[in-house]
């Protein structure tokens, strides 16, 4: 009996010092997650005029692979328009693991930049989007769903794969084809002030 | 007590180096020792919470009852591993990230659970210090080598993302020895972790035999 008394006594002394560094540290991490989805997005809006970007909650069955529920962001310029939109997009499709992207589109539906969020994809293989300072995902830029044939090169589409790595590319560009459809079956609602946005085929 | 310390350093850092010769804790030193960086600091976090582990059972080793210890330990070597995460996470964001799962798996690393069984339960607090350094000395020596050749082989770089690390003033510490960072991919991937290891071990093992005199190779074998 006595014994058991130490050991919760030891636990509850263990968890009050975990809750405390708990308390101390959770903030600053959220801090530091927050500034780095921001650098991500500054960059990704890099000479674009952008007076400030606003979040909405983006709510998606599973199925359309944007997860349950994200932060998307409208992009607002200076006359108060917005001017472009950020969502995360998911794939499972990938050779290693999910690879997040984070999309940015333009008013008409086009992609305006993609960064990759996470991937697990072999490095040096499946992880050629980096080569050249990511000339690849430079590529999307102003591409829709009218101007570009959203297949591989080898199938007679608009993208070229990587040697050594054909899942990945396609992975990616399936992705961006369905957040591109996503936006026009969904362009009123996304381009709203809707604070909360319920994605529903 | 000098001569105590001694043995410690010898047995951590060589006679008994717990990465190339008790074979423990593989599978972070393996994962994560594919760059400089991220095995320098898989490195210091396993140092830091072995040190903190053997002091914590070196001073309540004498009040916990027997079938009590394994427990006891695990939380606290949990507990420490969750921390050193939490504060991982609030201030060298990128490192957390990049070593993952691997930072919370320190907790079962065989190391840290091994010398608290095997001597910070049954020695005084400053020898149990002493081994605490010198074993995670020993581990982190050899992912940091480990890490650095697999680098260097690997993408033809020392010191990537040293900011990671070190914080903004390592921006530019990075060594690159080719312009678009592409080498000899499979130091990259996890069979390049096993053969370079096989090599560090063999290679520790040659020059363990050099030193011995004939006479005692041929009684040991």
């Amino acid at each position: 009996m006595k014994n058991i008394m130490l050991f919760v006594f030891i636990a509850i002394a263990v968890t009050a010092i975990l809750a405390a560094v708990y308390l101390f540290s959770e903030p600053r991490k959220l801090a530091q997650i927050e500034s780095k989805q921001q650098n991500i997005v500054q960059g990704m809006l890099a000479g674009q005029d952008v007076a400030r970007t606003e979040y909405f909650e983006l709510l998606a069955p599973q199925y359309l692979h944007l997860g349950d529920t994200q932060q998307a962001q409208r992009v607002y310029d200076k006359h108060n328009n917005i001017s472009a939109v950020i969502l995360t997009a998911l794939t499972d499709r990938a050779y290693a693991g999910r690879i997040g992207l984070l999309v940015a589109i333009n008013t008409n539906c086009s992609i305006a930049s993609v960064e990759v969020l996470q991937s697990q994809e072999t490095p040096g293989l499946g992880d050629q989007y980096k080569q050249s300072d990511g000339a690849w995902l430079k590529n999307f830029s102003g591409k829709d769903l009218d101007n570009s044939d959203w297949r591989m090169t080898k199938q007679g589409g608009d993208f070229d794969a990587w040697t050594g790595a054909t899942v990945t590319p396609k992975a990616i560009v399936e992705s961006l084809e369905r957040v591109l459809q996503l936006c026009e079956a969904h362009h009123n609602a996304l381009f709203s002030e809707l604070e909360i946005v319920y994605l529903e085929q | 007590m000098s001569n105590s310390i001694k043995t410690l350093a010898i047995d951590g850092l060589w006679k008994n180096n717990p990465a190339i010769i008790q074979l423990l804790g593989l599978c972070p030193l393996l994962a994560v020792s594919n760059s400089l960086i991220n095995a320098l600091g898989l490195g210091l976090a396993t140092l830091f919470v072995l040190v903190c582990s053997n002091s914590l059972i070196a001073i309540t080793g004498r009040w916990v009852p027997d079938y009590l210890r394994l427990p006891i330990f695990v939380l606290f070597i949990a507990s420490l591993v969750t921390i050193v995460q939490m504060l991982l996470a609030a201030y060298r964001f990128n490192l957390y990230e990049s070593l993952g799962i691997f930072l919370a798996l320190i907790t079962t690393n065989c190391v840290i659970l091994g010398r608290a069984e095997a001597y910070a339960a049954k020695n005084p607090l400053r020898f149990a210090i002493a081994d605490g350094l010198l074993q995670g000395t020993g581990f982190l020596l050899v992912l940091v080598i480990l890490g650095g050749l697999r680098e260097l082989i690997g993408q033809g770089s020392l010191l990537h993302n040293a900011q990671d690390l070190f914080g903004p003033i390592a921006h530019n510490w990075g060594i690159y020895f080719n312009s678009d960072q592409s080498g000899f991919l499979l130091a990259l991937l996890p069979p390049g972790a096993f053969i370079l290891l096989g090599c560090l071990i063999a290679l520790r093992n040659y020059l363990d035999l050099r030193k011995k005199s004939p006479a005692q190779l041929r009684s040991s074998s």
